[in-house]
């Protein structure tokens, strides 16, 4: 039996959600091959890495996968950023890729031993070809902690991808990461449940995990400020955040935060942020002759 | 009575700041130095931005073991940015607040 994802027509980010549910490998089908035709003129951020994982869960599962191509600007877009070639034999998915359009870094399928040097590298190559002067070390943290989140609480086979892009039109630097692990408002209330305590909203737990200093203590250096971090790095470059989870999602922009349940179940985490460039602050030069007492 | 003053460079001594395991690495020579009694002159010189998972690692695996004045009296910065600083800074400070002890 063939399976079919055929993507023409734009998606917000909850029908996308909805879309990508409906999408899951279901344990018991039988499916021999996964065919994928994306039919865009655009294609976002956070639909190429979801899509990246939700494709490399098939290919995980042994199903071959085989894209339709066509002349689409999506379908060029994906050529460049080498989303085809993770599920193209010869491909060499350890080494770091040099992408076809120089605004965005490669698709990235994330590598415990390559985390740091991917945040590094991400944030030196804009630095240095687009920014000059500018400091991203906000983009270095908030790609950290949500790397660091994964491998210390996602629990995902997939691992997950990450994408990092910049619109140079529209002055805008979008970065999304996906993983399908057990998501953060399911780990939250395993680990409550543990200890006896009554289980949250999905919607209440994501937003506790920003707040509250949640920490589930799956690795004994938890305290909970990764998610609070992460939205401190991203406010104070004056971004925007996104993350969808379970049956839940919460949006940050400026000082305002949307937090709601949602009628579609992502198992796993998607995060996006966005920020204008013109916010990042300058280097700052080191300070060498005064010593800093806390 | 001079005190005993240990200058620790931090990415010598954890080789980035980003995860746990660098974290973890940091807190070993730290922990050296605070057993010793003395002051720790910490360099940031080319240090990296710094993850929560590398100041849990560190910073807070110290403050767990000798408690939160005994790490503000004797860690000093050089060879700092402002915002590292400040990072630090809050990081004690939000610590502090939300501790368990």
């Amino acid at each position: 039996m063939k399976k079919e994802i055929i993507i023409y027509s734009q998606f917000s980010e909850e029908t996308w959600i909805q879309f990508l549910e409906s999408k899951r490998l279901q344990k018991n089908y039988i499916i021999a091959l996964l065919e994928i035709e994306i039919d865009l003129q655009f294609i976002q951020t956070f639909q190429i890495v979801s899509l990246a994982c939700l494709i490399e869960e098939y290919s995980q599962a042994g199903i071959p996968i085989r894209f339709i191509r066509n002349n689409s600007l999506a379908d060029e877009y994906l050529r460049y950023i080498h989303f085809f070639d993770y599920w193209t034999q010869g491909f060499d998915r350890n080494a770091f890729t040099r992408s076809g359009k120089n605004t965005t870094l490669a698709l990235w399928k994330i590598d415990q031993s390559r985390i740091t040097t991917y945040a590094d590298e991400s944030q030196k190559y804009f630095e240095n070809l687009f920014f000059i002067g500018k400091d991203l070390s906000s983009l270095h943290i908030a790609l950290m902690e949500v790397f660091n989140n994964i491998y210390d609480h996602a629990q995902s086979a997939i691992e997950g991808f990450a994408l990092t892009q910049y619109y140079p039109k529209t002055q805008r630097m979008n970065i999304a990461i996906c993983d399908f692990g057990v998501g953060i408002p399911t780990k939250i209330n395993t680990i409550w449940a543990k200890q006896s305590r009554k289980p949250m909203s999905d919607q209440d737990a994501l937003r506790a995990a920003f707040f509250n200093r949640l920490s589930t203590q799956t690795t004994p250096q938890n305290r909970g400020f990764g998610l609070s971090n992460l939205l401190g790095n991203i406010r104070n470059i004056k971004g925007d955040l996104s993350v969808y989870s379970n049956r839940a999602m919460i949006h940050f922009i400026n000082s305002n935060v949307n937090y709601r349940g949602l009628t579609a179940y992502l198992q796993g985490t998607l995060v996006r942020f966005s920020f204008d460039p013109n916010n990042l602050p300058e280097i700052e030069p080191a300070i060498d002759n005064e010593e800093y007492f806390f | 009575m001079n005190e005993r003053i240990t200058d620790i460079d931090l990415m010598q001594a954890s080789q980035g700041t980003s995860t746990n395991a660098q974290g973890y690495a940091l807190y070993v020579v730290l922990k050296q130095s605070m057993l010793n009694d003395g002051k720790i002159r910490l360099s940031l010189k080319g240090a990296s931005p710094m993850s929560s998972s590398f100041l849990n690692s560190s910073l807070g695996e110290l403050i767990d073991e000798f408690g939160i004045d005994r790490v503000k009296s004797s860690l000093s910065l050089v060879n700092y940015t402002a915002s590292q600083a400040r990072i630090l800074k809050e990081y004690l400070t939000t610590y502090q607040k939300y501790a368990k002890k």
